[in-house]
Parts: C-alpha cells; sequence; structure tokens
C-alpha cells in the first residue's frame, strides 16, 4: 500500500504520531541489567572500600621495570628457555593435533547432516546419536583446560601427556563443534546425490564434503594452534613444564631478568604464530567468535599453498614432537594410572563444601564480578585501541603509523597470556578479585582489539561516503555513519567473549587472584579432591548460567 | 519523544524544507565559500578528463542550467556514474574543471566543499542508508550539512527540531515509519527514505546514479515519480543517469547521450529518436 501513487493526498493538518522507536522494549531491559551489573561488578573489587593498591610492590615493579634493560641472555639460561620453548609448543603442537582428531570425528558425529540424511527408517535413531554426542562434546568444553590439567596431574603426575591431553580433550571438543557448523553450511547437494547413487554415508562425506571444506578446517586447526600456545604457557604455571613452569619459578625466585628473558620469547613465539595463522585465513573468516564457514573465496590459491606446506611442516614437527617430548602412551593404559584414576574419583565423591555455602556464594560472586570487570575493561581498551588501529581509507602516514603501532601493542598483549598478567599486576595491586579482573582484562583488550579492528575494516563504506557527500564532518560522519553500524557487532563480541571470560578467571585464579580459580588452588594444595569437584562444577555451572544470559542478551540486541 | 512535530522554518538557513518555491534561488547559503550571486550554471563542466590507468574514461564539456532536469544515457561503462562522481567531488580528475553551484570543486577547500556538498542531493541505486539508526534519524541526516556538531549529537538521542523531517516523510507517504530501524524496511520503503531525505536536504542540485536500474516497471515508475515530486515546485537541477530512454524523455527537459567517454549527443528530450538511441548502444565498432 506504500507503493501507491507519490503525490497521495495528505491532510496537511495530520499531526504524526509520537515518535515511537521499534528498538524492542526488551533490549532497553537488557541494558539496564547490564549497568547494575556493571556497578555492582565495581562494587566488588573493592575499590575506595578497602586498600587494593599494594605499596610495598613498588619498589619491586622498579627492579623488575629496570631488568628489562638486562635480560638474563647467558648461554646456560638460554638453553634453558630454548628447551622451555620447545616443550611448550611440542605441547601445543600435539595438543593440537589430538583436537583436530577429536574434533574430525566428533565433527562429523555432531553435524545434523550425517544424522539428518541418514535413510527415514532411521531417522529416530540417528536424532538420539546426534543429541548424544552433543552432550558428550559439550561437557568437556565448559571446563577450562587449567582444570583438566590439575586433573591429569592428580592421575598422571609430572608427565609430558598431561601437556597433550589437557589441551586436546577441551580443544577437540570445541574443535568438534566448529567443525560440525561448517559441514553443516556446506551445501549438501553433492553429498546428498552420492547417497542417493547408493553410497554409504561415510563414503559420501569423505567423497562429496571432505574435499570442499578441507582447507577451512585446516586453516581452523592452525588457529587453535594459536590459542594452544597461549594455553601451554598457562598449563606450564600449574607445573606441566615448558615455557610457564620456568616463569612461574622465575617469579618465585624474583629473578626478573630471567623473566624478561622468557616474556620475550613469549612474544617472538606469540607474534609469529599470530601472524603464521592469520596469513592461512581467507579475509574475512572472523573464526575468533567462533564463526567459521563464513570466508569468502578471495585470493585462495595462495592461502591453499601456504596451507598444504604448512601441513607437511606440522606433520613433520608432530613427529619431531613424540620424540622430543619422549611421550610414553603406554602409562594411559598402565594399572597404576588406572589405580590413581579409581583413587581420584572415590576421593572426590560425592563433592563437598570447601568450607560453607557462604564462601562458596561469595567466591561464585567475585568470579561472575572479575568477568564482567574483565570485559568492560577490556571492551573500552578494545574500542580505543581498534579505532586507532583502523584508519581507514584516506589516511595520511602519521595516521597509518599510529594504526601499525596500535596493532603491534595489541599483538603483545595477546601473546602473554593472562596468567602472566596477573603475576606482573601482583607487584602493584594487592591479591583478590581486582588483579585478575585487570589481568583478563588486559588479555580481552587484545582479543576484542583484535575483533573490533576486523569489524571496522569489513564495515560497508558505503552509508558513510554518502553522508560525507551530503556534507557531514567528520565528527558527524563518525557518529551517524560508523558507530551505530559497528555497536551491534561490538556488543555481540563483547557478550561472546564475557562467556570465554569467565571460564578464564580459573586461569588467574590459580597464580592467585581471587575466585572460584583461587579456591580450587587452595583445595588442590591440601589435597582435598571432594572440594575441588565442588569448585569445578560450581565453575560449570556459572559458565553455563553466563551462555544462557549472553545468548539471550545478543538475541535481545539484534 | 517530542511529538509536537510541526513544521518549523530550518533555523539555520532560514528557509523551511516545507514550503517549496521559496526565494532560495539565487541566495548564497551561509558559509558558502563563492560567488552564488547569480550562478549561471549549476554545472559547468570544462574541458574535463578522468583517467584510469593509461584508458581515458571520460573527456567531456558540458553546461547545465539552474532548474534543468538532464537525463544521462549511455551503454554501461560509458561514463555516466563518473561524470556523476565528478559533480559531487568524489572523484579526480585528469584535467579540467568542475564548477557545481558557482563553486570550483578541485580549488575549494575542505569547509568550502563541505558546504557545496551540502547543497547537492545525492541519489543511489545502492541507497547508502544507515540500517541500524530510525528512519527519522536517516532523512535528518540530511541536515548534517548544516547542522553543528553539538546539535547532531544531541538528535541522536532525541530528535532535534523532526518537524521538516517529518514532513519530508509524510510528503513520501512514510511518516508512520518514522522510529522503525531503517534495515528492517522493505526496499520500497527504504527508497522513499532515501528520498525524503535529499528532500530535508533541501539542495539546489540532485544527483541521481541510474536509481532504477534493478527495479521492475512498476517500481521504477513510482521511483520516477518520487523524483520528479522531490525536483518538483522548487527550481531544482536534476541530473540523472539511465537506461530506459522512455523514462528520459517522460522526466526530463534535455537528454545526453554519452558512449565510451564522450558527450555523443545532447539534445532536448523530444528530439531524440529511436535512432540515437541505437547509434549510442550498437555493439562493435
Amino acid at each position: 500500500m506504500r507503493e501507491g501513487s507519490p503525490g497521495a493526498p495528505v491532510p496537511a493538518s495530520a499531526t504524526p504520531r509520537p515518535l515511537r522507536s521499534d528498538r524492542p522494549r526488551a533490549a532497553r531491559w537488557w541494558a539496564l541489567a547490564a549497568g547494575v551489573l556493571v556497578l555492582w561488578s565495581l562494587w566488588g573489587m573493592g575499590i575506595g572500600r578497602a586498600p587494593v593498591l599494594n605499596p610495598a610492590g613498588w619498589p619491586s615493579l622498579r627492579a623488575f621495570a629496570e631488568a628489562a634493560l638486562h635480560p638474563d641472555l647467558s648461554p646456560a639460561f638460554l638453553l634453558r628457555t630454548l628447551d622451555a620453548a620447545a616443550v611448550t609448543v611440542a605441547f601445543s603442537l600435539l595438543g593440537t593435533v589430538l583436537a583436530t582428531v577429536i574434533g574430525l570425528v566428533g565433527g562429523v558425529l555432531m553435524s545434523e547432516a550425517w544424522w539428518g540424511d541418514a535413510p527415514v527408517t532411521r531417522a529416530r535413531r540417528g536424532r538420539t546419536g546426534w543429541l548424544l554426542t552433543r552432550i558428550g562434546v559439550g561437557l568437556p568444553r565448559g571446563i577450562h583446560e587449567a582444570v583438566w590439567g590439575i586433573a591429569l596431574l592428580l592421575v598422571l603426575g609430572r608427565d609430558p601427556l598431561v601437556g597433550v591431553l589437557a589441551l586436546g580433550i577441551p580443544f577437540g571438543a570445541i574443535t568438534a563443534k566448529v567443525f560440525a557448523e561448517i559441514i553443516d553450511e556446506t551445501d549438501p547437494g553433492p553429498h546428498d546425490s552420492l547417497i542417493a547413487a547408493g553410497a554409504g554415508r561415510l563414503q559420501a562425506f569423505c567423497y562429496g564434503t571432505l574435499p570442499r571444506i578441507w582447507g577451512d578446517l585446516l586453516a581452523y586447526a592452525f588457529y587453535r594452534f594459536d590459542c594452544a600456545l597461549r594455553s601451554a604457557v598457562i598449563l606450564g604455571m600449574i607445573g606441566v613444564g615448558g615455557l610457564g613452569f620456568e616463569l612461574g619459578t622465575a617469579f618465585a625466585g624474583l629473578d626478573y631478568e630471567r623473566m624478561w628473558t622468557l616474556i620475550l620469547v613469549l612474544i617472538v613465539l606469540g607474534l609469529a604464530c599470530d601472524r603464521w595463522s592469520a596469513s592461512l585465513r581467507r579475509p574475512g573468516a572472523a573464526h575468533e567468535a567462533g564463526e567459521a564457514g563464513t570466508a569468502s573465496r578471495g585470493d585462495g590459491v595462495a592461502v591453499g599453498r601456504r596451507l598444504r606446506l604448512s601441513f607437511a611442516a606440522a606433520l613433520l614437527l608432530s613427529v619431531a614432537s613424540v620424540l622430543y617430548l619422549r611421550l610414553d602412551l603406554a602409562r594411559l593404559l598402565s594399572p597404576e594410572t588406572w589405580r590413581r584414576a579409581g583413587r581420584l574419583i572415590a576421593d572426590a565423591l560425592p563433592p563437598t563444601l570447601p568450607s560453607t555455602w557462604a564462601d562458596l556464594l561469595g567466591d561464585a560472586a567475585a568470579t561472575l564480578q572479575m568477568s564482567v570487570i574483565a570485559i568492560l575493561v577490556g571492551g573500552v581498551i578494545g574500542v580505543v585501541a581498534a579505532f586507532l588501529g583502523a584508519p581507514g581509507p584516506s589516511a595520511g602516514p602519521l595516521r597509518s603509523a599510529v594504526a601499525a603501532l596500535c596493532r603491534i601493542v595489541l599483538l603483545a598483549i595477546r601473546a602473554v597470556s593472562p596468567s602472566v598478567w596477573a603475576l606482573l599486576l601482583l607487584f602493584v595491586v594487592l591479591p583478590g578479585p581486582l588483579p585478575g579482573a585487570l589481568a583478563l582484562g588486559l588479555y580481552n583488550a587484545g582479543v576484542l582489539g583484535r575483533l573490533f579492528t576486523e569489524t571496522l575494516e569489513n564495515m560497508d563504506h558505503r552509508p558513510v561516503r554518502s553522508l560525507q557527500l551530503l556534507g557531514a564532518g567528520p565528527v558527524q560522519t563518525f557518529s551517524y555513519g560508523v558507530l551505530p553500524s559497528v555497536t551491534g557487532r561490538f556488543t555481540a563480541y563483547g557478550l561472546y567473549r564475557w562467556e570465554v571470560a569467565i571460564r578464564e578467571t580459573v586461569v588467574v585464579g590459580v597464580v592467585g587472584a581471587g575466585g572460584l580459580g583461587r579456591v580450587l588452588e587452595s583445595e588442590r594444595a591440601s589435597f582435598d579432591h571432594a572440594g575441588m569437584l565442588t569448585a569445578v562444577l560450581a565453575l560449570l555451572l556459572l559458565s553455563l548460567l553466563v551462555d544462557l544470559v549472553s545468548a539471550s542478551a545478543r538475541r535481545a540486541w539484534r | 519523544m517530542s511529538a509536537d512535530g510541526v513544521p518549523r522554518p530550518d533555523r539555520d538557513t532560514g528557509q523551511g524544507t516545507t514550503a517549496p518555491g521559496a526565494a532560495r534561488k539565487g541566495t548564497a547559503q551561509p558559509g558558502t565559500a563563492a560567488p552564488t550571486a547569480a550562478a549561471p550554471t549549476a554545472v559547468a563542466l570544462r574541458g574535463v578528463e578522468v583517467r584510469y590507468g593509461a584508458d581515458p574514461a571520460l573527456s567531456a564539456t558540458l553546461d547545465i542550467a539552474p532548474g534543468e532536469r538532464v537525463a544521462l544515457v549511455g551503454p554501461s561503462g560509458a561514463g555516466k556514474s563518473t561524470l556523476l562522481g565528478l559533480c559531487s567531488g568524489a572523484r579526480p580528475l585528469a584535467a579540467g574543471t568542475v564548477e557545481v553551484l558557482g563553486v570550483d570543486l578541485a580549488a575549494a577547500s575542505r569547509r568550502g566543499l563541505r558546504a557545496v556538498r551540502s547543497r547537492i542531493g545525492s541519489v543511489h541505486q545502492g541507497l547508502d542508508l544507515v540500517g541500524p539508526l530510525t528512519a527519522l534519524q536517516n532523512v535528518s541526516a540530511g541536515r548534517l550539512g548544516r547542522w553543528g556538531t553539538v546539535r547532531s549529537l544531541a538528535s541522536l538521542v532525541r530528535p532535534v527540531d523532526p518537524g521538516p523531517a517529518l514532513e519530508a516523510m509524510r510528503r513520501l507517504g512514510i511518516e508512520d515509519l518514522a522510529g522503525a530501524r531503517t534495515d528492517r524496511l522493505s526496499g520500497g520503503e527504504q527508497q522513499r527514505v532515501a528520498l525524503a531525505r535529499v528532500l530535508v536536504q533541501d539542495p539546489a542540485l540532485v544527483l541521481a546514479d541510474e536509481p532504477i536500474a534493478s527495479l521492475d516497471p512498476g517500481r521504477a515508475r513510482v521511483v520516477m515519480d518520487l523524483l520528479t515530486e522531490v525536483v518538483a515546485g522548487d527550481a531544482r537541477t536534476l541530473l540523472v543517469s539511465l537506461h530506459d530512454f522512455a523514462a528520459a524523455q517522460e522526466t526530463c527537459d534535455r537528454v545526453v547521450g554519452l558512449r565510451r567517454g564522450e558527450v555523443v549527443f545532447d539534445l532536448p528530450a523530444g528530439e531524440v529518436t529511436a535512432a540515437h538511441r541505437d547509434a549510442l548502444y550498437r555493439l562493435g565498432a
């Protein structure tokens, strides 16, 4: 009806209706709730209520800063660092290989294509299989790799297998989910026509689907390696070995020169890995947000060649890693391992309260507050960094230089894992939830800053251009064109990272920052396995809750 | 939210968008850098050359008088979009001068360019609206060229002086949609929002780049009528690129044929014949 004639007579006196906005009312309630949550979290950090800064730590910080000028470069320590770096890389690589194998099998079993295309008579059983796989894969994903590391250390002792398994199991579950999405987003035509021609499910998958998604799967696997490298450092700090272990030892001995050597190696490794993994991704693919398969097929040829080379290199290095770590798979099946696992389970069941319900609730609240502050800090820094880091099409040389610098800083922030940031912050901030929240915030600033930058670069510039053409100035163009276009995306990324941050609180908890992670660490120290299980369950519940809230908030915002 | 919505004169310019035909021609807008006292031409392209790499994309000389309605016709790649881009100062040129509303675009300062752009309305095929904003905000954005920073920012939170915007929306039959998110509107509704923005901008010159290229005949008709409505009454100059000869002859006073970056013919609308059309579109040679 609105397509009628343009000059449709309109009564000249008609007063327009009140300007209702059609942003759903729910979105405002979400905004209000978010505000309350942030205020509550700020209050929980204790700022203004109790001393938070640690003046006694300032001299140590100065000593630490001075040590930056002369890191320990003695041959003996360099050799040790090299060994630690090799161990960390080997953990990450083998963990990723395991994750990819789990992901491939789990992803196929989780995909709707696998079960959905089964002959009609088997549809019922197919549904159950799909559901069971989803649940089986969902559980390990909810538990952070650091918790897996702690549990596996109890069963296997200080064995290199711990590092590989602790990375491989949770990462495998995440990979499976992403692979399933990639499979389901692929056009089922070729696959279905093979099924129609009488091929089995596995044959149809291998011939019809796999060749077309191989590149995407491989690119995601390499991105996982990038994540694994950071997580391997965290695992090292809880005693698994490698760079993280050396870093924790150096910190405990106040050996700042050695800390700097290790941190520099971390940054170099992280930078190299990040660049390399980015070069394997097609432009526009945002794997970090779990949105695999949205890649455009831009410069596919060059990427394809790099992928094949990387694949061959990864295979060779994997064999080398097994030899270097002297992995003994037989240990997994030895009676000793089974006996220890059985005792751990018997010890942990039934879970008991570490202290009182009130304490547990308090720690859960502190964990929640830490995650909120982490996203707040990370979001604010990330937004500023992204606008500095994405100069737009018509930028001068100075602006471009600022942008380049900004990106390098973001990369460096990301390369250092949150637990290392927590250690460093403990110089100046008293132990408690605040240093943990700030450490997570810094790390997330790196991640969010990169995601925001990509959003700004990929946004549609035509509306902005058209505002410029009607005479709008820079501030107006920004506030009317750029800001409204990216706010929704930024919010979605922030909420998504909130889900990740609540799991990561355990990482800063184990180095002494507050929350359930600290509870977990102290129960471990006192061998109270039933108490540990309670803390793990509480964390799992809390992250499920945050997942739910974040998902419905994202829906309301869209 | 303000519900008065009574159209008020636009305080920035002292003219209302609601009063078409008000004495506007010839009055210089505040802040316009150049002498517009009695600009003899709305658009003057003198010996203009544009190149993409080594290939000449356009070389033309063209004068358009104020109030004229000119259609640019020609095959794809003939240089129609390039010519329109030159008129809004969006494309650099290799040689010649482009004078729009009395301002030499290449010589204008950044401020001067903004001032003249605020008097040029652009209609694109892609509409180029900001999706997450409300329709009213998109329409009001037509006045950004005249609004100061503070007022622009305030209007994002709460519509400032929505009268002219609402009036423009009423003229196009979309006043009900003021509060709706623009990206949730249908294609036809978005087209009207884009045209309402031009109306609110109250430009002296309207540039339209193939506004009906991807539309079915019925919709194309509606859009051409709306475009006529936008330039009607007020002696606004219209420069529109089209593939549809019939629409060009119906809407415009003058038809300019472009082929391979050169003006092939430049005739009053009534004198254009099928032979001209065939000459323009013949393949090869």
